[in-house]
């Protein structure tokens, strides 16, 4: 009676072992035929997010003594692609054949459209010279040049400094000097126009336009590619 | 007739020619440029190339060593490594070549020649020229002194304000169980013992004059407040009332003022430097009040109290009456040091941050703005303001004197060694 009993646990235990083992070759099995066959390239469409870095953690306590923080480190500059001018160089290779989506290229026809309108009456409504229909505050044009001449004076005045201990009197007369630059940004052609008599301070304000190396790209609205700038203390 | 014709249509070709060539080159035409000011410039060391001194061995050495160390301890300059020079620029002797210098980077150049204790100094401004912006000769029987009023007029050249090279820095020599009083040169060289009294001789003060230095002795088992010559000698007690005679401050007119605690409390007191006769009660509170400073023109003192919690900066008149506090920020700030400098209204302090650490900073009186000299290099104490108001000099848990330019931060450490509570004397005579 009780070899019966065993017996018949040792064959359900088989069936369970058999059974176990058939399962997990199906899934191997299963697994196998899903990279053996070759699939279509995934698609992944990315959507462009501009981001700002934040701070993190909460301001400093006015309670506590200061701590020296080191300066931030100057904003990179965007950096332009180079044309080979090379006749033999080799050309780029070809990027491969993107899908498209017929709502996607109507969409992006109609905002092109659209902003070709806007750039166009931006043109005509915002006169470089004043005009009956402008506004007292000045036009958009001046207010991004504005914005951009500060954006090119605070540039420089990070690459500004005098010898250390130099008395305020030595610069009586401020330097000026000016310097042109590329579309994209670049400085060349930095000229002392006038001299403050000391050369040490001359060349401060000349090595602040050579160290800043290129302002940021202009504006459309903003044509001058040149500048005049005077060093102060 | 035709050689004239010919000759206006080369002149008027090369005047079009000209004019082209001018309105291609202007960026947009100079004149109607946009014109933008910048102002707020940052302060940076001026490199300055020193060659080996010409002239006898020694000198020339000491010259060459002397220079270097005080250019560096100004903390206007960046000396150069003259092992980056050239043969030719070694070579070169007193002559010089703007050209060839600027080719190292250099800003300044200096040219010595010593022999003995005379010095011939030239200092050149690579940006002026082959020119010598400063040519003079100096006779001060040694040579170190005389590269330091070389020095002293480079930095006059510079910065419209002569320097303070050859003045001394008092302070408590850490020894064997006890602090002794000792005098260094500012560069770090000629270090002295004053007193030899075997016992804690701590918070030294120089005279206006510089010839006297008052200072706190536990000889006597008691915080007694003696004096003694700068240059050493027998020290004399002058007050000894019961409890503490610390911390003295001499006013520009010669008298001390110190904390008494002879009435119960910790005081402050003005007393006479001759007999240590008492001749006013400053300050009556039942807090603690110590750590003296006079203000430049002697109207005002700096101390501090804990009589709104923690140790504190106040300011009162300098006879007394109502303070004011001007430390806000911390929890604990001491040792308030006025600038020397009227045009400088800035009392350096040692301030305890929230981390525990020991740091030296500034209080602008007039702003109330607070800037930090010292961080992260252990624990600095004790500022004592240069006679120029230029430098900052102060004890360091690094061991030894610490000299710092606020504007700077360029720090040189000019004494090893344990040392606390540094006084620095007034400038030089010359």
């Amino acid at each position: 009676m009780e070899r019966t009993e065993v017996r018949r646990g040792r064959r359900g235990n088989s069936v369970g072992i058999l059974v176990t083992l058939a399962l997990h070759g199906a899934v191997l099995g299963a697994v196998a035929l899903a990279h053996g066959k070759e699939q279509p390239p995934l698609v992944v469409q990315h959507d462009f997010v501009s981001a700002e870095m934040v701070k993190l953690g909460k301001p400093r306590d006015k309670f506590w003594l200061p701590r020296i923080t080191q300066p931030p480190p100057p904003k990179p500059q965007p950096n332009t692609v180079k044309v080979s001018e090379d006749p033999n160089a080799k050309a780029a290779p070809k990027e491969a054949p993107k899908p498209e989506d017929k709502d996607i290229k109507k969409n992006l026809k109609n905002a092109l459209d659209r902003a070709r309108k806007l750039a166009a009456l931006a043109e005509t409504a915002d006169p470089d010279e004043g005009s009956l229909t402008g506004s007292a505050l000045g036009t958009s044009n001046q207010a991004i040049g504005d914005q951009y001449l500060a954006a090119i004076s605070g540039l420089l005045k990070q690459n500004y400094n005098l010898p250390a201990g130099m008395a305020p009197e030595s610069i009586s007369t401020p330097p000026e000097i000016r310097f042109r630059f590329s579309d994209d940004g670049t400085i060349s052609d930095v000229k002392l126009t006038k001299s403050s008599g000391n050369p040490l301070v001359d060349d401060a304000c000349v090595d602040a336009a050579k160290l800043a190396r290129r302002v940021p790209p202009p504006p459309s609205t903003f044509k001058k590619r040149g500048i005049s700038v005077a060093c102060e203390k | 007739m035709m050689r004239r014709r010919f000759c206006a249509t080369v002149v008027a070709g090369g005047l079009a020619l000209a004019c082209a060539s001018a309105r291609a080159q202007a960026p947009g035409g100079d004149e109607d440029l946009p014109a933008i000011r910048i102002s707020g410039a940052g302060a940076e060391l001026l490199r300055m190339a020193v060659p080996r001194a010409e002239g006898d061995g020694e000198s020339a050495r000491t010259a060459t060593d002397t220079m270097s160390k005080d250019a560096d301890v100004s903390g206007l300059f960046q000396v150069l490594d003259p092992g980056s020079f050239p043969s030719q620029l070694v070579s070169e002797g007193l002559n010089f070549s703007s050209a060839l210098w600027s080719q190292v980077g250099a800003q300044a150049v200096v040219k010595m020649k010593a022999s003995g204790g005379s010095l011939e100094g030239r200092l050149y401004v690579v940006a002026r020229g082959d020119t010598p912006t400063l040519s003079k000769k100096y006779n001060a029987g040694d040579i170190r002194e005389a590269v330091h009023e070389f020095v002293n007029d480079i930095i006059q050249s510079f910065t419209g304000t002569r320097g303070v090279f050859g003045s001394r820095i008092a302070y408590a020599q850490v020894g064997k169980g006890s602090h002794e009083i000792a005098v260094v040169d500012m560069d770090g060289s000629r270090n002295a013992v004053v007193t030899k009294m075997q016992s804690d001789c701590l918070l030294p003060a120089f005279s206006p004059g510089g010839g006297e230095i008052a200072f706190t002795s536990y000889l006597r088992d008691n915080p007694d407040m003696w004096i003694v010559s700068a240059g050493g000698g027998r020290a004399r007690r002058v007050s000894k009332q019961p409890g503490m005679n610390t911390g003295a401050a001499w006013s520009p007119d010669g008298s001390i003022v110190l904390t008494l605690s002879h009435e119960g409390n910790a005081e402050l007191y003005r007393i006479s430097p001759a007999d240590g006769a008492v001749r006013a009660r400053l300050t009556n509170n039942p807090a603690i009040d110590s750590s003296p400073s006079f203000s430049p023109d002697g109207s005002q003192i700096a101390f501090v109290s804990n009589r709104q919690g923690s140790p504190q900066i106040f300011v009162m008149s300098a006879s007394g009456g109502a303070a004011k506090r001007i430390t806000f920020q911390g929890k604990y700030n001491q040792t308030p040091r006025w600038n020397p400098d009227p045009k400088k209204p800035y009392i350096a302090f040692t301030g305890r941050d929230e981390r525990g650490v020991f740091d030296v900073f500034y209080i602008d009186v007039k702003s109330q703005q607070v800037t930090r000299i010292t961080q992260g290099k252990g624990s600095n104490l004790d500022p004592s303001w240069s006679p120029d108001g230029r430098l900052l000099v102060y004890a360091s848990s690094r061991g030894g004197l610490f000299v710092a330019n606020p504007e700077t931060r360029h720090e040189v450490q000019i004494t090893r060694g344990g040392a606390a509570s540094p006084s620095w004397g007034p400038a030089p005579k010359h």
